[in-house]
């Protein structure tokens, strides 16, 4: 019986022979695997930008109005939900948040670009980044502000120094890391004072709203526990949430309830389908030059199984070759977007080995495709 | 079936009755009428007659590359009419076969040519990598063992091709105009190499030529004409 073992060797060797051929085929496969990991990368971007503010608030529980999907939809509660929240058993602390959308003055150019306001208590814990808890004494001073450092440079200088947001001039008093999304270009954090200040133009503004309440609960407080007694205490116009729940609701929603993340998934597989159709082009043409010869080995005794391993095995060759270079250009291309949008496009680890899995499932796919010539082959048309 | 054993069965190819044709229906096209053939181990049988007589047809029905219809087909102790599978491979793997064109592998040297055919039997005595080399410095391919096709001239392709099918010292060898890219001296190797395996080994020959240089020096002379066996003449 012939040795199975022999058949990846045998298959190195076909690959190798043909030094241009080995280079265009792992071009071709990069190629592919390049289209799926920029919309993976996309789709992260569009995931991680929608979720940092979120990920970024210094709360255990977070109240909002039931309407409000997802947590950037800007959808007011009625203030006292904060204080009934508050008064729950194991709330230590209760901030509220505010939320609004405004128009940021390039002042080198004199263009205007979105820009997120987020209102919040000086007073009161709100967010986990350090650089914000340094500062946000700062914001007591009415008509102070402090930007987001990774804010587009669309919008020109972002630092210290005075600004225009809407109609009405700001001082800027210090920065902090936070990042654009695909709705804004930044976002600036101010005072309930200066918050107001700036939204009075805007319909439906009212001291009597708030965006959303953050709850820290105390240290012996359980989760379970409070949120139950949230729900059953709160009214039901407003609903609580964890920040994790909240995290994986926003996730799904963004993941399945949003066209352009389901755009970007068709990307992939357009991507995966492409990658099959190069990958099959390569690997039936590699079969259909050596169909004779191939038509040899059954002849003399080698089984289909050596012949699907050995071409099998070249699929699985050019999927890793392939995967390499384009995980490489891939993520110089996201740093590059990253660099340029502010968006926090990227690859992690387990998009890496997703990307890798689909590599190698697309090349056998196209393996077995291009398989099927050799399956009805007959070694009596050798003679 | 093991190398050496070529001398255990009393007749190396055993047919009788034997029918062939291709298409169905309308299209039917007779090519064997009941072939009557018994070839002897060691034997060095021709198969010899005009264009479309049914010699290739007969060669890939030994070598169970086609599937019998009709009548009773013996070869090396298996009954072709029988083997499907893993024992219809392994029937291939104890023969030797050539074919009129060398089919290589561009991607594979000389060496690693034959040593696809000696991988397929894991029972070969002696030395496999020694016995390549010897085989091939035999057939005046000492100097080219790690040489492509490309670097091949017709000739010394072939003689790789020989080798391919002669390593594993088969029951029986199958050639279809194995000399007609070989020049004088080559076509002397070539059989001089059948006829040791004939003496030493038992193995049986049975080749397809219309190379006078090589009927001579034949044991067996079959002659088809139209599908039948117009004569059969031992030397």
């Amino acid at each position: 019986m012939a040795s199975l073992r022999t058949a990846p060797i045998f298959s190195l060797r076909l690959l190798i022979h043909e030094p241009a051929r080995l280079w265009a085929s792992i071009g071709g496969v990069t190629f592919a695997l390049l289209l799926m990991l920029l919309q993976v990368g996309f789709r992260n971007a569009l995931l991680d930008s929608a979720l940092q503010l979120l990920r970024s608030l210094d709360a255990d529980i977070i109240v909002m109005d039931k309407e409000k999907k997802p947590f950037l939809a800007r959808v007011g509660m009625a203030k006292e939900r904060l204080y009934q929240a508050q008064s729950i058993v194991g709330v230590e602390s209760a901030a509220p948040l505010w939320l609004s959308m405004l128009q940021w003055k390039n002042m080198e150019d004199g263009t205007v670009h979105p820009i997120r306001v987020v209102g919040l208590d000086p007073d009161s814990p709100t967010f986990l980044q350090s650089e914000v808890n340094a500062l946000i004494g700062l914001l007591r001073q009415p008509g102070t502000a402090l930007i987001d450092s990774r804010s587009r440079s669309s919008y020109g200088y972002v630092g210290r120094g005075m600004a225009q947001v809407g109609r009405t001039e700001i001082e800027i008093v210090g920065t902090f890391p936070l990042g654009t999304d695909f709705e804004v270009d930044g976002t600036i954090l101010v005072s309930e004072e200066t918050y107001f200040k700036l939204t009075k133009y805007q319909r439906f503004q009212t001291h009597k709203l708030i965006e959303v309440a953050l709850l820290k609960l105390g240290p012996d407080a359980d989760e379970e526990a409070v949120l139950a007694s949230l729900a059953h205490h709160l009214p039901t116009d407003a609903v609580a949430l964890s920040k994790q729940q909240l995290i994986e609701r926003d996730l799904e929603h963004w993941k399945s309830g949003t066209p352009i993340s389901v755009i970007l998934m068709v990307g992939v597989a357009l991507g995966f389908a492409v990658g099959v159709v190069i990958c099959y082009q390569i690997l039936y043409t590699e079969v259909l030059d050596h169909l004779t010869e191939f038509a040899t080995l059954k002849a003399i005794g080698y089984s289909d199984r050596y012949i699907q391993i050995a071409v099998v095995v070249e699929a699985w060759v050019l999927s890793i070759f392939g995967f390499l270079p384009a995980m490489a250009i891939g993520w110089t291309m996201l740093e590059t977007l990253r660099q340029l949008s502010g968006l926090p496009a990227g690859l992690g680890v387990d998009d890496a080995v997703t990307i890798l899995i689909l590599s190698i499932t697309m090349c056998t796919l196209a393996g077995i495709l291009a398989l099927r010539k050799v399956r009805v082959l007959d070694p009596a048309e050798l003679f | 079936m093991a190398a050496g054993d070529a001398r255990k069965h009393e007749k190396a190819i055993d047919i009788s009755g034997l029918d062939y044709a291709f298409g169905e229906h309308e299209a039917r096209k007779q090519v064997l009428y009941d072939i009557e053939l018994a070839v002897a181990p060691g034997e060095f049988a021709i198969m010899t007659g005009p264009s479309g007589s049914g010699k290739t047809t007969l060669l890939s029905l030994v070598g169970a590359l086609r599937r019998p219809q009709q009548g009773r087909i013996v070869c090396v102790g298996s009954d072709l009419m029988r083997l499907q599978g893993v024992e219809l491979e392994a029937y291939r793997t104890g023969l030797g076969f050539i074919f009129q064109l060398h089919n290589l592998f561009p991607a594979l040297t000389a060496f690693q040519s034959v040593q696809m055919a000696a991988d397929l039997r894991d029972d070969l005595p002696g030395d496999k990598m020694e016995r390549i080399a010897s085989l091939l410095t035999e057939l005046g391919l000492g100097e080219r063992l790690h040489y492509r096709p490309s670097k091949l001239s017709g000739g010394q392709r072939q003689r790789v091709a020989i080798a391919r099918a002669l390593v594993h010292r088969p029951a029986l060898v199958l050639a279809d105009e194995p000399t007609a890219a070989l020049d004088s001296q080559n076509t002397e190797i070539v059989l001089g190499l059948f006829r040791r395996l004939a003496r030493e080994n038992g193995t049986t020959v049975l080749m397809v030529t219309q190379d006078a240089r090589v009927f001579e020096r034949a044991d067996r002379l079959v002659n088809l004409v139209d599908g039948r066996i117009d004569s059969d003449s031992r030397r």
